[in-house]
């Protein structure tokens, strides 16, 4: 099998944008629920299955994804083939656990009731000829984003000015106060963060990595 | 649970107590109890509001006794809303409680001559009914503060606010949660304007001095039940995501869907959906703490812990952590992406005593209408009040979406049989609109739900791979659906049983130990079915025929984005839901 260039690791293919680090205590505390659920950017080698990306390139281990991931849309619309569905430029993932309700098991990935949303299932779609660097849009909701939300953002995401100008206003005691702000190079405090951030065009794209400070 | 309790409330010296043994009713509990006596004793044609008619408050079967979240109580009669027969169902305490004092079920019959209400207080000593004119338009939370002054903080009450007294057809009955707040809802097909029309306030129910009931076979019970709650601690969402983060965990995935009905079903995604998500929500409740804010029952014996509790800004209790439905009603519904204008809602509603899809639904069809511009949060909050002060437009507004529609000349009305469509758009999924369409209880996601047909077998097995079977799948819900409603059982008690034999087998064995009688997979399914022939008939009787088991003709000619879908099965389909 082709081994891809893994997730976001080729600097050279990075879209040139200013770089927003985050110091926290732990990164597990940091309120990223609101960023995941928005959608984030990623750099991945597309034209691989799903389960590929997933496994090799987001590093989503296989028994989670079989066990844990049983809800996932690609481009709004619900998976139940992850060998058959490839991923290419600029789609939409989204991942989530099981969810409740009747609506919540006909979503879920090949589940019994799965015929009931038809009308809207993603199909087998065609794999690329040749594989490309570009960027895809994450979705991380529930379960899904507390178990892989941290490890993410340690590697780094891409997200739009406002949605991180909004992670930052969010951030209440004692995240706010145990936080290191880097922006382009320069520390700066929340509010500070925030005004840069605003001043940026709103279409933009700011990298976001968070780290862990020692204790 | 050997008794019946009728009260006559229109005796010709005043209300009149009876109490007698189960008869013909012996064995059935829950909807089959409710739809049981509603099929047998009311006319199908009669005024829901006369005095014809019968409110039938009825534990399920395994209510009160030690087994684990058996506290569904059902509450059914001729539904204002529909014309049809109705089973809403509803957490709380008074189920155990009424279980406990022995009564299978509470039947209100008759009206009173005069406009007089009264309140009924049940205990083991027996059954009083008193005046209680003093009560006349107080809310549900007022009214539960009288009687806990009265009767103590360990009482449960079932009780109507503003809404059940003026008879709107979107007034629920409210059942007092654990800590004796009226938060828990028998919402859908106007029950509580039924109750209202018997002049009942409130049912003070006190099962001090009574214990659990007591299974045949103890020893098999145990060992059920503890397989019971252990296969459903272990499975992910009944252990892990209801309780960190409520149904309402939901909107971020059903709104991905696009299957999230927005700004009265005219898209299928929200813009703000993750401002009013669980995540938001869960994070907002944790932020803001106090006691049981993000993880809390409903009722004794849940171990799930779907629900919590919702502090205001300032700290202050505002209502019960609002569910998905209710977020979705008067959130992406409406517009609306503040979570703090959306919990006041709840809790006017909880108070008027008000249907909180029913609410949203209709507020919607009225910002369509132009009464309020979508996204105005206090807009909303007006309207709603005005259903609690009775004001004319409060009256329209407090009798549903379709009124609503016709008053105000809207066309995209989302209703069947009268009662508003839940939070799932039908156009993006089809096999949910079959059920909303086909349900005798008009559109209800919770009339077919994802019980376990896959292990129960009912009707063969579907490929769920395959396009064909959303017809047979409605059906196959609708029948175990019918059955799990039946016994008292929280219907999320439905993804482990689903995905886990065991856990499914623990539940079968749980029912036969406690009765003494074994049970298997045909049982259930047959009791299923009897119960939607029954309610099937009364329906037909009362002059429902196969067009009204239809959606609005307008989800089958505009698309819904993002998928752009419109509803596809086809009438002669959908004709054959019931073909068992």
């Amino acid at each position: 099998m082709d081994t891809p260039s893994l997730f976001y690791q080729e600097q050279d293919m990075k879209p040139a944008c200013p770089a927003l680090y985050l110091m926290v205590p732990e990164p597990g505390i940091l309120s990223l629920g609101m960023i995941f659920s928005a959608g984030v950017g990623l750099m991945v080698q597309t034209g691989f299955s799903l389960r590929a990306t997933m496994i090799e390139q987001l590093k989503v281990t296989a028994d989670y994804l079989e066990e844990k991931l049983q809800t996932i849309f690609l481009n709004n619309r619900p998976v139940d083939d992850l060998d058959g569905v490839f991923v290419a430029p600029g789609d939409i993932l989204a991942l989530s656990a099981a969810m409740p309700g009747l609506v919540g098991a006909t979503l879920r990935r090949a589940g019994h009731l799965a015929a009931m949303r038809r009308e809207i299932t993603q199909g087998k779609t065609a794999r690329q000829a040749a594989t490309t660097t570009a960027m895809i849009t994450l979705k991380l909701f529930n379960l899904a984003c507390r178990d892989l939300g941290p490890e993410l953002v340690k590697r780094g995401v891409l997200a739009r000015p406002d949605q991180l100008a909004g992670l930052l206003a969010a951030l209440k005691d004692p995240e706010s106060k145990d936080i290191s702000i880097v922006f382009d190079n320069k520390y700066l405090e929340i509010p500070a963060a925030i005004d840069r951030l605003e001043r940026l065009c709103p279409t933009g794209l700011v990298e976001l990595k968070v780290s862990a400070r020692q204790p | 649970m050997d008794k019946i309790l009728r009260i006559n409330m229109g005796g010709p010296s005043g209300p009149e107590i009876k109490t007698e043994p189960l008869g013909d009713y012996a064995g059935l509990g829950g909807r089959a109890m409710t739809s049981t006596i509603v099929a047998r004793e009311v006319p199908p044609t009669c005024h829901p509001l006369s005095a014809e008619n019968k409110l039938v408050i009825a534990p399920g079967m395994l209510s009160g006794s030690q087994a684990a979240m058996s506290g569904r109580i059902s509450v059914g009669c001729k539904s204002p809303l529909t014309g049809g027969i109705k089973e809403a169902n509803s957490g709380g305490q008074p189920s155990q409680m009424l279980a406990r004092l022995g009564y299978a079920a509470i039947v209100l019959e008759g009206k009173p001559a005069e406009d007089k209400l009264y309140k009924i207080i049940i205990n083991k000593d027996g059954v009083k009914i008193e005046p209680a004119d003093e009560l006349k338009m107080l809310g549900n939370y007022d009214t539960v503060a009288k009687m806990s002054a009265l009767y103590g903080n360990k009482v449960g009450c079932i009780s109507i606010g503003q809404a059940g007294e003026m008879k709107l057809a979107a007034a629920s009955i409210a059942f007092t949660d654990m800590e004796q707040r009226p938060t828990r809802h028998a919402g859908r097909g106007g029950v509580g304007a039924v109750m209202g029309s018997k002049g009942v306030k409130v049912i003070v129910v006190d099962d001090a001095g009574c214990s659990a009931r007591k299974p045949k076979d103890p020893d098999k019970f145990r060992e059920a039940n503890k397989a019971f709650v252990a296969g459903l601690k272990s499975h992910a969402v009944t252990g892990q995501g209801l309780p960190a983060y409520g149904t309402n965990v939901l909107t971020n995935v059903i709104n991905e869907a696009g299957a999230y009905p927005t700004c009265n079903f005219s898209k299928g995604q929200f813009e703000g959906a993750a401002k009013i998500s669980g995540e938001a929500q869960a994070e907002l409740e944790n932020s803001r703490g106090g006691e049981g804010s993000a993880t809390l029952g409903c009722h004794r014996g849940c171990i799930i812990r779907c629900s919590g509790t919702f502090y205001d800004k300032n700290g202050n209790y505002l209502t019960k952590q609002p569910e998905y439905e209710t977020v979705w009603a008067h959130g992406g519904n409406c517009g609306i992406d503040d979570l703090d204008a959306i919990a006041m809602l709840d809790r006017l509603d909880d108070d008027f005593g008000l249907d909180t899809i029913e609410m949203g639904a209709t507020i919607g069809v009225a910002m369509e209408a132009g009464l309020a511009k979508f996204g105005d949060a206090e807009a909303a909050i007006r309207l709603v009040k005005e259903v609690g002060q009775g004001t004319p437009l409060g009256r329209i507004l407090g009798s549903g979406a379709a009124v609503t529609g016709k008053v105000f000349g809207v066309e995209r009305v989302p209703v069947v049989k009268g009662q508003s469509m839940p939070a799932y758009d039908p156009r993006a999924v089809q096999g949910v609109a079959v059920t909303y369409a086909t349900t005798p209880m008009g559109a209800d996601h919770t009339a077919g739900y994802a019980v376990a047909t896959n292990i129960l077998g009912v009707g063969g097995s579907v490929d769920p791979l395959k396009p064909e079977g959303q017809v047979e799948l409605s059906r196959n819900l609708q029948i175990t659906t019918a059955a799990i409603d039946s016994t008292g059982m929280c219907l999320f008690i439905a993804f482990a049983v689903m995905d886990q034999p065991e856990t499914f087998q623990a539940l079968l064995d749980l029912i036969a130990a406690f009765n003494g009688q074994p049970l298997s997979a045909d049982d259930v399914a047959e009791l299923g079915k009897s119960v939607l022939r029954t309610e099937r008939a009364f329906n037909a009787a009362a002059g429902f025929t196969s067009k009204d088991d239809r959606l609005p003709d307008y989800f089958k000619k505009e698309p819904l984005a993002p998928h752009n879908v419109t509803f596809a099965v086809s009438d002669e389909e959908l004709d054959t839901v019931f073909n068992f």
